[in-house]
């Protein structure tokens, strides 16, 4: 089988966790793994449409064959965004590690003490992963709802999976006077169902 | 003494976009904001589309802009545009000479090309009596590359109409890849597939670019214009594959098609009084070179040297510096032709002429 190695949150992990490269586990893993990279996440250059694969001799003829034929190329100038950042100081990305932490353990916490919802502690990357299924709501209904009711847009779970229908994505992309907002609408808004 | 590397190989302008376009992008990077995050969770996307959709109707027929598929490039509006309407085992009708990544692609794609021929002894013109016995029951397309690259050929009325006629007769769609459409020269005018009439419209799908007309090529801004007709399938395309320009270039988009277009009638100016020159003394030189009536690439016929174009180009390189296209990836029966964008200012040019002469007279 082909290894494909989405990784674009690699930098993002907490605790005690610690980011291992697929490819890096042996040779015979990196003859076979794509690596799909993004500056997207790490340097937050989401408007910036820049990304990479790392692929292997095995899949790389037809790699670069779709890659000229679907051409979704960067703009030449964009290299030099990427090149400075991945040559600049990571200080810059550690920062951005350390308050996306802080957002975890305040957002999952404080969501975990809703009555009805349980939320747990995640690894890595940036979404709160709500179970909200004791409501009884369907994701998708329990993200209309609350938008109408609190004016605050959630990702509907289900979308991420089969069985997960009642489960809640909340990317904390946000600063913390805005997710202590959103966890008081949503304390409000579970105690009016 | 080594010579100054000139490279014309490829259609790459010369000069810089309008600065208008430059400095808005650049605003917009220094603005930050929503312009250097996702464009989808905002409405310049939209705005984009309608400025898009406003300037094409000085040309061609009124558009909504949903029907505006921003791409990074032209290559990935190319691509769209192809897959939304050809499968492996279809046949497109296309010209003779013509532009060589039209061919690369259709051939990765498995699609067979009929070519209808652009005559030589006639200005490179289509023989419209050659087009009709080249469509068969799995020619799904045609494509129209007009201006054309390599010719230049700037498609009249009746040509026009006699392709779409026979389109819409064959139920083919049609592919204009109007990017040099602000490029053409003296008398010739250029006229929007899509203008000719409702049924030619709803099978037309525009391949377009900043590219050319705005001297923005490594900006990979682009776009197609799709009718309903394929327009689910397009936009499924374009999920999938992904090429979304960077937030911020929409910013220069805009810019761009909303300024001054003296910005681009002087860069038509240049780009003909370079193919007045040139085509003259490569012509002088003993080389046949077609006066082109659009686009920016002159055409010269070389195979009085008894070189092909690979080889041909191949020396003139190594012997001279000096990088040209051959012919031979432009068309059938093209070997021995040679392809020159005009994308270098005079001065250059008539070196180029130098080093053309120098080595055509050392065979």
């Amino acid at each position: 089988m082909g290894i494909f190695s989405d990784e674009i949150y690699l930098h993002f992990v907490y605790g005690d966790n610690k980011f291992t490269s697929t490819a890096s586990l042996s040779d015979a893993y990196k003859e076979r793994t794509i690596n799909i990279m993004s500056f997207s996440k790490t340097f937050s250059m989401t408007g910036w449409r820049l990304g990479y694969d790392i692929v292997p001799e095995m899949y790389l003829k037809k790699a670069k064959l779709i890659a000229g034929m679907a051409a979704p190329r960067p703009p030449t100038f964009l290299y030099a965004a990427g090149e400075a950042a991945l040559r600049g100081d990571f200080k810059y990305v550690e920062e951005r590690r350390v308050a996306y932490d802080e957002r975890r353990k305040y957002f999952c916490e404080a969501a975990d003490a809703i009555d009805g919802l349980e939320c747990d502690l995640f690894e890595g990357a940036f979404y709160a992963w709500i179970d909200a299924t004791s409501t009884g709501l369907k994701s998708q209904e329990f993200v209309d709802r609350f938008a109408e009711a609190e004016n605050v847009y959630f990702s509907p779970g289900h979308t991420f999976g089969p069985k997960q229908d009642g489960m809640l994505r909340v990317p904390l992309c946000s600063k913390m006077p805005v997710l202590e907002e959103g966890i008081a609408r949503l304390e409000r808004f579970m105690a009016s169902l | 003494m080594t010579k100054d590397f000139i490279n014309l190989s490829g259609g790459d302008p010369d000069v810089e976009a309008p600065q208008w376009a430059v400095d808005a992008a650049i605003n917009a990077i220094k603005a930050g904001g929503d312009w250097t995050h996702y464009a989808q969770m905002t409405d310049h996307p939209e705005q984009f589309k309608t400025t898009v959709v406003d300037y094409y109707k000085q040309f061609g027929p009124e558009y909504d802009a949903g029907q505006v598929i921003p791409t990074a490039g032209s290559s990935a509006a190319l691509y769209i545009a192809l897959a939304s309407v050809l499968k492996e085992g279809d046949e497109a009708l296309l010209w003779n000479p013509f532009y060589a990544g039209h061919k690369w692609i259709l051939d990765e794609m498995g699609v067979k090309m009929n070519l209808a021929p652009l005559d030589p002894e006639n200005n490179y013109r289509p023989k419209l009596d050659e087009i009709a016995d080249k469509i068969t029951p799995k020619t799904k397309a045609v494509i129209i590359c007009n201006p054309g690259n390599p010719t230049g050929t700037v498609f009249n009325e009746k040509e026009l109409r006699h392709v779409t006629d026979l389109a819409v007769e064959n139920d083919m769609a049609i592919l204009s890849d109007e990017i040099y459409l602000h490029y053409v020269y003296d008398d010739a005018k250029f006229i929007s597939t899509a203008s000719l009439g409702e049924e030619v419209k709803e099978r037309t799908i525009n391949i377009m670019s900043f590219s050319k007309t705005f001297s923005m090529t490594g900006w990979r801004l682009g776009y197609d214009i799709v009718p309903e007709r394929y327009l689910d399938r397009a936009q499924r395309i374009t999920r999938m594959t992904g090429p979304r320009p960077a937030h911020f270039v929409y910013a220069a988009g805009m810019a761009a098609l909303k300024g001054d277009f003296g910005y681009v009638e002087e860069r038509r100016q240049i780009y003909q009084g370079r193919r007045d020159y040139f085509c003259k003394v490569i012509d002088d030189l003993g080389f046949p070179c077609h006066v082109f009536e659009g686009a920016f690439y002159a055409w010269f016929d070389a195979r009085s040297t008894g070189l092909g174009s690979q080889e041909f180009v191949d020396r003139l390189h190594k012997e001279e510096n000096c990088l040209l296209s051959p012919g031979s990836w432009f068309g059938v029966d093209t070997d021995g032709y040679i392809r020159v964008p005009l994308v270098r200012d005079i001065p250059v040019l008539v070196d180029v002429v130098g080093r053309v002469k120098r080595f055509t007279e050392s065979l």
